[in-house]
């Protein structure tokens, strides 16, 4: 009987803890299919081992205590999924992966890492918020849809990884996303109140349609890249977009209210297409050294110049409004050789007499 | 017999030299993070990023020269805003020289003409920064605020890209600083209120003194001359002292809102 009760006691006591928080302590694996609900508390290191799938049902809350054992300000507790994470919550009931602590600070915790990923992990209707790296892969397959990353040190970073980001949004965190050596798709993000908001590098990068704004360095930073970007408000950033030897196609965009340049072209080979600039403080587009088109956009004015040319050969732009119709106002809102030894001139060929119809507005979306 | 007696006399010379001659100290090399205060004169070799955590404080002594190795690689991690070497400032940094022994921060080696080195001082929600007496060369930019309101005065900033940055809130005082041969000097920018006065910025490509549509600088006297645009305003309702600003290519740019 006494042994009856013994087994009892042991099937019925893990499920009575899951009831209230279930604690993770040390390091630990979980080494079998685990759904999580509730409470969870990880006061260690968890890891996910391989061809595990871990499970997280709506409403489900996680938190990290704090351990900093090297004095760095970071806190190291966190999670390893080498397995598979399912991670699907709902808007009605979001998961939420926090610190412990009452009163945290960015980094309080380390990440959710996703590190050689055998199948594409998810995470959906969730809010990760007070990491060191809110989402971290290495060699990663993932998606994440209506996710918000907050007040993390960095929102996302990763390398090697194919991710895709449906309707996220990175709100107030040191960095928004950073990665390289990806393929990245965005679908109607938002990135705002960051320092950086998106930086990437050597990487495939595809976002339509959402809003970079308000981000302090630069709105989207890619350098040695390859992107397509579609119908993005990108506005009061410092800068809005800055492609460093990049390549690609930047269509049908507002760029409006950046600090600095709308547009920052380094060394690139870039399509500038049927975009709206305006209100950008010292140039809409900066072209440095840089190939292209520059076609069928509306510079509206606001800006220092409309455009500025460093690069040495001349910059032939036609079919564009440059807020005038007239041939000596477009030349004052342009700066290129006329004005600098060294660089090129500016051939505006048959200018647009009126602005061009362009759907986008700040208040869109 | 007449190699042995060559070889003798330049060990002798050589050991006589070393005798007569004061012991060089190699450079204290810094870098990572300071997680406790800290005090440092001397010759210091910044071998990578600084970063200063909120609540410490580095402190540096009248005369003390920090040069800058450049970054190996083209980073974007471990770093904190830039992917050149750079000192973050989240504490506090007390760098006062004097008018003779000012505080200097250039690059390890004299980079070739126009290439920036480094990416710079920030400071980054620093509360009680002071910076006095400097002389900073090569940076992208020579110092970048970011919400903080330190005193940055005395000192001369060149050839770096952009001079000095003021971003986010704060009440940081600009006083009787050199910012010459740039891209740009003196950016104020992101909702920035601080008090320029007695400036002289000179010699830059672009802009000499740029302000942004939503900061509201307090404007007093300084010498603009020689940029390109000495004073850009994106609020032309923002006052300034126009005595100082002269022989720029254009000396002010009023710029409205569309």
């Amino acid at each position: 009987m006494r042994r009856w009760l013994c087994l009892f006691l042991l099937l019925i006591l893990p499920l009575t803890a899951r009831a209230e928080t279930l604690v993770y302590r040390g390091e630990s694996t979980l080494w079998q299919d685990t759904v999580w609900s509730g409470e969870v508390l990880i006061d260690g290191i968890l890891t996910v081992a391989p061809g595990t799938t871990l499970e997280i049902r709506p409403g489900t809350t996680i938190r990290f205590t704090f351990f900093d054992s090297n004095n760095d300000g970071i806190g190291e507790h966190e999670i390893f999924i080498q397995g598979v994470l399912r991670a699907r919550g709902s808007a009605e009931a979001p998961i939420r992966f926090t610190s412990a602590l009452s009163s945290p600070q960015p980094g309080a915790w380390g990440a959710i890492n996703l590190m050689a990923s055998e199948a594409a992990s998810e995470i959906s209707f969730a809010l990760i918020e007070y990491a060191y790296r809110g989402f971290h892969g290495h060699f990663a397959l993932a998606a994440l849809q209506d996710t918000e990353f907050r007040c993390n040190i960095r929102g996302t970073q990763f390398q090697e990884s194919e991710v895709s980001f449906v309707r996220c949004r990175f709100i107030d965190n040191f960095n928004g996303l950073q990665f390289r050596d990806s393929q990245v798709r965005f679908a109607d993000l938002l990135v705002s109140g960051n320092y950086w908001g998106i930086r990437g590098v050597h990487s495939r990068v595809d976002l339509a349609g959402g809003r970079v704004t308000g981000n302090l360095v630069n709105g989207i930073n890619l350098r040695d890249c390859d992107t397509t970007i579609t119908a993005v408000i990108l506005a009061n950033n410092r800068k809005g977009l800055y492609l460093q030897q990049s390549r690609g196609e930047v269509r049908d965009s507002l760029f409006s209210g950046n600090s600095e340049h709308g547009i920052y072209l380094e060394e690139s080979h870039v399509n500038i297409i049927g975009n709206r600039l305006l209100n950008n403080g010292r140039a809409g587009v900066k072209w440095v050294a840089s190939q292209g088109t520059l076609q069928q956009n509306r510079f509206d004015g606001g800006s220092e110049y409309a455009l500025v040319n460093e690069t040495a050969a001349t910059l032939v732009a036609p079919g564009n409004w440059w807020g005038s119709d007239d041939s000596a106002a477009i030349a004052l809102a342009i700066r290129d050789g006329a004005d600098r030894d060294g660089v090129g001139r500016v051939d505006v060929g048959d200018f647009l007499l009126s602005p061009p119809a362009f759907l986008l507005s700040l208040q869109s979306m | 017999m007449r190699a042995r007696l060559l070889i003798f006399s330049l060990l002798v010379l050589l050991t006589a030299c070393t005798s007569t001659l004061p012991p060089i100290s190699p450079p204290q090399e810094l870098s990572g993070v300071i997680s406790s205060d800290l005090t440092l004169s001397g010759e210091i070799l910044l071998t990578g990023d600084l970063l200063i955590l909120p609540g410490r404080t580095l402190t540096l002594h009248p005369g003390t020269t920090v040069r800058v190795r450049k970054a190996e690689s083209t980073k974007i991690d471990p770093e904190y805003l830039s992917s050149l070497t750079e000192i973050l400032v989240r504490g506090n940094l007390l760098a006062e020289g004097t008018a003779a022994a000012p505080i200097t921060f250039l690059p390890e080696t004299t980079p070739s003409a126009g290439e920036i080195v480094w990416a710079g001082i920030t400071l980054d929600h620093s509360p009680v920064s002071s910076l006095r007496h400097l002389r900073i060369e090569g940076a992208e930019q020579g110092i970048l605020v970011i919400s903080s309101s330190p005193q940055l005065a005395e000192s001369t900033i060149s050839n770096c890209r952009y001079g000095l940055v003021v971003q986010g809130p704060g009440s940081a005082g600009i006083y009787n600083n050199q910012i010459n041969a740039g891209e740009g000097g003196l950016f104020v920018l992101a909702g920035a209120s601080p008090a320029i006065t007695g400036n002289r910025i000179t010699a830059q490509v672009e802009e000499g003194l740029f302000v942004d549509a939503v900061s509201a600088p307090r404007l007093g006297r300084n010498e603009i001359s020689g940029n390109a645009i000495g004073l850009v305003l994106h609020n032309p309702r923002l006052p300034f002292d126009p005595d100082g600003i002269s022989t720029n290519r254009e000396d002010l740019r009023l710029i409205g809102r569309e």
